[in-house]
């Protein structure tokens, strides 16, 4: 390669790198905004040391108790198309 | 019927995923703001948006949530859960846990992980038909600013999401020990298992302006 097209090149490989880190971080840096703080959960009836957080079980279906904590779906969830159960049974599609 | 999405490759996923910045840059949003509404609120322990994202033509569902005490995760504001379905998925299919994307209280994606079964419930299965479940899910075409976002983060970073399936099973089966791993999977002690830290700036580099020096040192 002679050096003429070496230097083309090479100039050519910074450049374009510059304007491609320039761009994203100017991108990235524009969707910098502070999210609202979480508002305390609302209080549910069940408490105790297996509440978990994003409830989805029947007693509190948007509450604090949950055996799946984060769920897709739930007996008493919003879904009408949650037919799987989430028992602790359920691995349909597990590894054993 | 969807038409050949641009969103499956990384490196159009990478593209798309800048297109989306930029216009919720220019709204001064991002992707968590774009889901709370203005003002913005969130509430611990609930699920954003309260009927879950349905996109990728409803192959692929979402929602983000924050955990309270006692599951909060340090260094997080909260986190997207992505789930796929185990067949048809206009036949009531059964959700299955894809993974989830933390975001730090800026509204930026730092680190994709995976969790045990207990977690979220629903199918557990392995890489290769998760790996199957979100390329297909990943062809069909955004509706909304977010569901770009979302749809280009994960056809961004599937390559890397196959690695972290695999380093989840990996890790599973280590944590069992002999034991079955139905038991394992509802083990209360196993929260999360394999993560993967985001660099989005040096990753979308790495993507967008690799093929263009390419190209170009094909052309001299």
């Amino acid at each position: 390669m002679s050096e003429h097209r070496l230097k083309r090149q090479q100039s050519k490989l910074i450049m374009g790198s510059a304007i491609g880190l320039a761009t994203i971080l100017v991108a990235i840096d524009h969707t910098r905004h502070s999210l609202p703080t979480p508002e305390p959960a609302a209080i549910s009836d069940s408490t105790g040391e297996e509440e978990m957080p994003c409830g989805l079980d029947s007693e509190s279906p948007c509450g604090m108790d949950a055996e799946t904590p984060c769920g897709l779906d739930a007996p008493c969830s919003m879904d009408s198309e949650s037919p799987c159960g989430m028992g602790e049974d359920e691995t349909p599609c597990g590894l054993d | 019927m969807a038409s050949t999405s641009p969103y499956a490759p990384p490196v159009a996923a990478a593209a798309s995923l800048l297109q989306s910045l930029q216009a919720m840059g220019e709204a001064r949003s991002n992707a968590v703001l774009e889901l709370l509404g203005d003002p913005p609120v969130i509430q611990q322990g609930q699920r954003y948006p309260a009927d879950k994202l349905r996109f990728g033509a409803d192959w692929l569902r979402a929602y983000y949530h924050c955990h309270a005490e006692p599951w909060p995760r340090e260094g997080e504001h909260g986190h997207f859960h992505f789930f796929l379905p185990l067949g048809d998925k206009d036949k009531q299919p059964q959700w299955a846990h894809l993974a989830a994307l933390s975001i730090n209280d800026e509204g930026q994606p730092q680190r994709w992980f995976t969790v045990n079964n207990w977690v979220t419930g629903g199918p557990w299965l392995g890489r290769q038909d998760l790996s199957a479940a979100l390329t297909r899910a990943l062809t069909q075409r955004p509706q909304t600013l977010l569901e770009q976002w979302l749809l280009a983060m994960l056809g961004m970073y599937a390559p890397d999401l196959a690695s972290l399936l695999q380093q989840r099973d990996q890790d599973l089966h280590r944590a069992a020990q002999g034991q079955p791993l139905g038991e394992v999977h509802q083990d209360r002690d196993i929260y999360t298992l394999a993560t993967q830290d985001i660099h989005l700036a040096t990753d979308l580099q790495n993507l967008l302006t690799a093929p263009t020096t390419k190209r170009e040192a094909i052309n001299c």
